[in-house]
C-alpha cells in the first residue's frame, strides 16, 4: 500500500466498488460454495472445466492482443502472464486425462459470450483494457479465496487458483490500472470492469442451478 | 522444406550482410562507437515491434502447440529487450529514439503481415530476423577478436539457445498453411530490410 492514495482508495478500489453487488454475484454463490463444502457435483465441475479451458485459450489470445497498445514497460509482465496462461492451458490438459474430460467440445452460451467478449475489450484503448483484462483476473482470484481451504474433492483445485504467486500477479496488474487512470475510473474503464463482472456472475452459474 | 529454400535463395544478401562493415566492425571492434549506439535505439524499437508481430500471431494461432511455440518466442525476444538495457546503461543508449526510415520501413512491414495475413506468412517475414542472426553470430564467433567491445553482441547471437529460437520459427515456417509466392516474397523482403538497417546504422554512426 502507499500513502498517496486517494479518499475513495486505488482506482482498483474504486472500481470493484462501483460494480456494487454485482461484484458479489461475480465472486461467490452455488458453485464456489459447493467446491468449498462439497456440495458440488462432480460432473458439473468437470463441465466447468472443460469450458475454462476454453476461456483461457481466449485469454492467451486476448493478451497478445493487449500487447498491441501496451508501453514497452508492461511487456514483461504482459508476456510472464501469456507464459503462465500457457502454463495453465499445460496444467488443464492433465488435468483433462485424469478425469476424462473433453476439452474440444462446444463452448457454453456463457462461455461463448464471454469468450468474444473478452476479444473486444482486448482491442480497447489500452487503459480500458488492461482494467478489463486485471478485472478478469481479481474476480477469480477473489472468487476462489473465498473457497478455501475447499472441500477434500476440490482442494487441490482451490489451491492452485487462490494461492500467494497468483495474489502478487494480480498487485502487479492493479498497479498498472492504477498507473493508466491517474485521475481515477473512467466512465469507459468501469463500463469495461462492469463488463467482465457480469460475466464473471454468469460463467460461474453456468453449470450449476443457483 | 520452405524455410531451407528460403534461406538458400537469401544467400547473397545474406553474404552481404557478414561483409558489411557495420557487422565486420562489430567482430573486429573496429565499428564506430556512435554507430553502435545509433544501432541499439533503433534496434529496440525494431524489437517493440517484433515483439507486438509474435503477439498478433500467438492471438491468431491455428492451434494449442502453435500458441505455445509463441509464447516461447515471445519470451525469447523479452530476453533480447533485456540485453538492449543492459547495453543502453553501459554504451549510454537512448532507447526510445525517433525510427529512422529503415528501421520505421521493416517495422511497418512486419506489423502489416502480421495484422492482414495468415500466420505462416508472418512467419516468413520473421524468420531472417532470427537466421541471419543466428548465422552471423556463428559466422563471426571463431573469427571475432575477443577484446572486440561488440564481442557480447557476437556470444549473444552464436548461442546454441538463439539457434533454438531460429528453429522453432522456421518449423512454423515449414509447417503452417500458407501461400508459397508470398512467403518466398516476404522472406526476401525482410532479407532486404535487414541489410538495409545495416546500412542505416553504419551511414548514421560515422556521418553524424
Amino acid at each position: 500500500m502507499t500513502g498517496a492514495q486517494p479518499p475513495g482508495g486505488s482506482v482498483t478500489q474504486q472500481l470493484i466498488a462501483a460494480t456494487g453487488e454485482a461484484w458479489t454475484a461475480a465472486t461467490t454463490g452455488p458453485f464456489l460454495t459447493g467446491a468449498r463444502d462439497g456440495t458440488l457435483p462432480a460432473d458439473a465441475f468437470d463441465r466447468w472445466l472443460e469450458q475454462d479451458h476454453r476461456f483461457v485459450d481466449t485469454l492467451v489470445r486476448a493478451w497478445g492482443l493487449l500487447l498491441q497498445t501496451a508501453p514497452r514497460e508492461d511487456f514483461g509482465l504482459l508476456v510472464g502472464g501469456m507464459q503462465a496462461f500457457d502454463e495453465e492451458l499445460r496444467w488443464f490438459e492433465g488435468i483433462a486425462e485424469q478425469r476424462g474430460l473433453d476439452l474440444a467440445g462446444p463452448e457454453l452460451p456463457a462461455a461463448a459470450a464471454y469468450n468474444a467478449a473478452l476479444l473486444d475489450l482486448a482491442r480497447r484503448p489500452y487503459h480500458e483494457a488492461i482494467a478489463a483484462m486485471w478485472a478478469v483476473e481479481a474476480a477469480y482470484l477473489t472468487s476462489w479465496q473465498g473457497a478455501l481451504p475447499g472441500a477434500p474433492a476440490y482442494a487441490e483445485f482451490v489451491t492452485h487458483w487462490a494461492n500467494d504467486e497468483f495474489a502478487a500477479f494480480v498487485a502487479q496488474l492493479g498497479r498498472v490500472v492504477d498507473r493508466e487512470l491517474p485521475d481515477g475510473p473512467t466512465p469507459a474503464a468501469q463500463a469495461a470492469v462492469d463488463e467482465v463482472v457480469a460475466h464473471e456472475a454468469a460463467f460461474w452459474g453456468m453449470t450449476v442451478e443457483g | 522444406m520452405r524455410s531451407s529454400t528460403h534461406w538458400a535463395d537469401a544467400g547473397p544478401t545474406a553474404q552481404d550482410c557478414l561483409a558489411h562493415p557495420f557487422v565486420t566492425g562489430l567482430a573486429d571492434g573496429t565499428l564506430p562507437r556512435p554507430a553502435f549506439q545509433h544501432y541499439v535505439g533503433q534496434d529496440a524499437f525494431f524489437l517493440d515491434a517484433f515483439a507486438r508481430a509474435y503477439a498478433l500471431c500467438l492471438a491468431k494461432a491455428p492451434d494449442r502447440a502453435t500458441m505455445g511455440t509463441f509464447a516461447e518466442l515471445l519470451g525469447g525476444a523479452m530476453g533480447e529487450l533485456d540485453l538492449h538495457r543492459a547495453y543502453a546503461q553501459r554504451w549510454d543508449v537512448d532507447l526510445s529514439p525517433e525510427p529512422t526510415a529503415a528501421t520505421r520501413s521493416y517495422t511497418d512491414f512486419l506489423l502489416q503481415v502480421a495484422a492482414l495475413e495468415p500466420v505462416a506468412h508472418a512467419c516468413a517475414a520473421m524468420a531472417p530476423c532470427m537466421r541471419l542472426y543466428a548465422w552471423l553470430g556463428q559466422q563471426l564467433a571463431p573469427v571475432a577478436a575477443e577484446d572486440s567491445p561488440y564481442i557480447e553482441w557476437v556470444t549473444t547471437y552464436a548461442d546454441p539457445g538463439f539457434e533454438a529460437l531460429a528453429a522453432q520459427l522456421e518449423s512454423l515456417v515449414d509447417t503452417l498453411p500458407g501461400d508459397e509466392a508470398t512467403m518466398a516474397r516476404h522472406h526476401r523482403t525482410a532479407m532486404d530490410l535487414e541489410l538495409a538497417f545495416f546500412a542505416s546504422a553504419w551511414t548514421h554512426g560515422t556521418t553524424s
